[in-house]
């Protein structure tokens, strides 16, 4: 009678009181299925997208075609479950990491309530443990002894579409913010989980194309908006003239793919057209003409977020090899980076075992302050927060506080720069150096323990609308918090993906907030060289006192 | 004295709804909050952070503030205004929960079967129909405020799609940029359409 015995079990797992929380769980966790109705997934990848991707990248992307989410039949190749189990496979042996995160877990329950998606949605699959469940379920199915000799008991459970749709769903509410893995006592980074989830995903076609276009267009013209070099110039161009418009100072110092100069700076690209990251772009601006910096941008090298990250490792490599080709032949002594999300990510992270060391390159060092970034002296690129606060603390900025005196600012720690590369104290110094009105969030809702915007990792796109809004609840919830008690009007972040994504949240959450990077209020305050009497802001608001 | 009698009578409930207040009002949370899958309201009924817990607080307080505007003070009539403000944050959230609009807005017809059921217990409290009444139709007016707010909360959501889909952002990204689209014409140049 083993069959009783197994059934007993099951029995047993499924109606005691769940470790996690305690509470009685009414059936087992995976025989609920993943439902896709309009606007709880993002629109697959279009065909020539994905045909363009294969001709770059092949064996990594699947076979294009046009197919419909909501319908029973992705048509996916005959033999997609072998793709995906030789896919597992080939990442066990190539990541140690992934192998490490697919054994360790004791389920002890500490991220399940840390993760945005849970904490919005109230759906169980986005605690972190279960969504990292659904991949380790598999793994023991095919891959450990005890889940191929006790299946179910073990938690094992074969690859089939049921699970391939529970992937596709839950992989893309999960924005690789790794707030669950500050909590987890085993350093389990559940982002590498999902990069891996999608990664596999991308073999069979399942794919996105919020995230494969812009990727492609990254490969192709070097920014995900597809700007050529010649619009790209003339957007950034554009800027000086409202730069001139709001100080009455023309600035001279940009220049682009300029052999020689000091220093590549690269940004993310909606900083050159999007609002409200044109303003942050100003606030760079201003501040390498303040002090004289000899710089260049690349119009090839023109996005640091990488789109890469959110598809293979691959794609990830050869868009994060394409600032550094830039840095190789443009001759620059050291990278500056912009107010970016994942860029950092990648640069901090990955960039060194991918493509590194750049020993081509000097060891960072402040040209105006001798300042050696000895952080950087393997990735030789340096976070334009660190290099102004760096400033600043040397006294080289000359500063009028009072210009942001009609901001009341709080500060939002992107999840990149601050998990990601522990950029925590910088932009906090800069903000309490030019602004007088700052405030913190709560605690437990930023530095390493920030809430996400809730669309990072590609889910910023409209189609998802609502899973956005409840999913950057928390995020919201806390800037709602000193709006109401301090006034706060002005959420500052330092990603390019924020200051898209949030000023979207606001508008349904807090709309008397408003979003900007934290170098439009560096260069908000600066004193420029023969600058007119100030009455406006680098949005051409009126400067507190000069009102009406 | 029969007039007096009715008037006691009809203060019956109100005075229970009165002194029986924390516990109903516990009893209102849990069944909104049941409405979450067991694993997730488990914990929002939990943890009592507020940052920590957005949906959990939110219910919480929400529905205990509600509850005490309405059944504080029985001789005045409630201040449906301040019900508005203090209702326009959970609605908000549960407007973008992946409840049905009728589901969505249930919680507040909860109130009546909360009461309903624990009055049912009390043996010796009789309620008369006259207050029934006019209990149920409070619930009702808080009803079509709520009504409102989610439509005001989704109307804010479909906003906020249309300025994101209106913003240059979108139209680069999801169309390719002008550029690229006359690239695409001149014949033998092969880029991404």
């Amino acid at each position: 009678m083993a069959d009783t015995k197994v059934a007993e079990m099951k029995a047993k797992v499924v109606t005691e009181p769940s470790l996690i929380t305690g509470a009685v769980p009414t059936g087992n966790w995976w025989e609920v299925e993943a439902i896709f109705k309009p606007g709880n997934y993002c629109y697959p990848a279009k065909k020539s997208i994905v045909e363009y991707h294969r001709k770059n990248l092949s064996g990594i992307f699947g076979e294009p075609r046009d197919w419909d989410v909501e319908s029973d039949d992705w048509q996916l190749p005959e033999n997609w479950q072998e793709i995906i189990i030789d896919g597992i496979k080939e990442r066990l042996d190539k990541f140690r990491s992934l192998k490490v995160f697919m054994d360790c877990c004791v389920r002890c329950g500490a991220c399940a309530d840390k993760c945005h998606f849970f904490l919005g949605t109230g759906d169980p699959k986005n605690m972190p443990v279960l969504r990292a469940e659904l991949l380790r379920s598999v793994y023991r199915n095919n891959f450990t002894l005890a889940g191929k000799i006790l299946g179910e008991i073990a938690g094992a459970r074969p690859m089939t579409f049921k699970v391939l749709k529970e992937w596709f769903m839950y992989y893309y509410q999960c924005t690789e913010c790794r707030r669950c893995s500050v909590f987890c006592p085993y350093g389990i980074d559940a982002a590498e989980i999902t990069m891996m989830g999608r990664e596999l995903l991308h073999l069979v076609g399942v794919n996105t194309n919020w995230i494969l276009e812009p990727a492609a267009n990254s490969n192709r013209t070097g920014n995900h908006l597809g700007l050529q070099p010649h619009t790209f110039k003339e957007n950034a161009e554009f800027l000086l003239d409202d730069i001139e418009e709001a100080t009455g100072v023309r600035l001279q110092s940009l220049s682009f793919n300029r052999k020689g100069a000091e220093h590549l700076f690269v940004i993310p690209s909606a900083d050159v057209f999007a609002d409200p990251g044109i303003f942050t772009f100003m606030g760079y601006l201003l501040i390498f003409d303040h002090i004289g910096l000899d710089y260049t941008i690349s119009t090839y090298a023109s996005e640091g977020g990488n789109f890469g990250l959110f598809t293979n490792n691959q794609l990830m490599k050869k868009l994060n090899a394409k600032i550094y080709a830039e840095a190789k032949r443009l001759g620059v002594k050291w990278i500056l980076g912009g107010e970016c999300g994942h860029m950092w990510r990648v640069v901090h992270q990955y960039m060194d075992t991918m493509n590194g060391p750049a020993d081509f390159l000097e060891q960072p060092k402040s040209s105006i302050t001798g300042t050696v970034f000895t952080n950087a002296a393997s990735t030789k690129m340096v976070h334009i927060n660190e290099f102004t606060a760096d400033l600043i603390y040397h006294n080289k900025l000359k500063i009028d506080k009072s210009r942001n005196d009609h901001r009341v600012v709080t500060y939002h720690d992107s999840c990149n720069p601050a998990r990601g590369m522990g950029l925590l104290d910088e932009p906090r110094y800069l903000l309490n150096s030019v602004c007088n009105n700052f405030y913190e969030m709560p605690e437990n809702t930023i530095r390493e323990k920030t809430f996400c915007c809730g669309s990072g990792t590609g889910l910023n796109t409209n189609e998802i609308m609502d899973l956005r809004m409840r999913a950057g609840l928390p995020r919201a919830n806390a800037v709602g918090y000193v709006a109401n008690r301090h006034g706060v009007n002005m959420l500052s972040c330092i990603c390019a993906l924020d200051r898209a994504t949030l000023l979207a949240l606001n508008q349904y959450w807090n709309p008397e907030v408003e979003v900007c990077g934290v170098s439009e209020l560096v260069g908000n305050a600066l004193i420029m060289e023969g600058e007119k009497e100030r009455e406006m802001d680098l949005r051409f608001a009126p400067l507190t006192g000069v009102e009406g | 004295m029969a007039f007096n009698k009715v008037e006691n009578q009809e203060m019956r409930l109100a005075r229970f709804l009165e002194e029986n207040k924390g516990e109903i009002q516990q009893r209102w949370i849990n069944r909104v909050l049941d409405g979450y899958a067991a694993d997730a309201s488990a914990i929002f009924k939990r943890e009592q952070d507020r940052f920590a817990n957005p949906v959990g607080y939110s219910t919480r307080h929400t529905l205990s503030a509600v509850y005490s505007l309405l059944f504080d003070q029985p001789d005045s009539e409630p201040n449906m205004e301040q019900i508005r403000n203090e209702l326009a944050t959970f609605v908000k959230i549960r407007a973008v929960q992946t409840f049905t609009p009728a589901s969505a807005v249930l919680f507040i017809f909860d109130l009546k079967t909360v009461v309903r059921q624990f009055v049912g217990q009390e043996r010796n409290l009789v309620v008369i129909a006259a207050e029934w009444e006019r209990f149920y139709d409070i619930v009702d007016r808080v009803a079509l405020v709520v009504f409102d707010l989610y439509m005001a909360s989704r109307e804010r959501l479909f906003q906020t799609q249309i300025n994101e889909i209106k913003s240059m952002n979108y139209m680069h990204t999801q169309h390719g940029c002008s550029a690229s689209r006359l690239a695409d014409k001149i014949p033998g140049l092969t880029v991404n359409p």
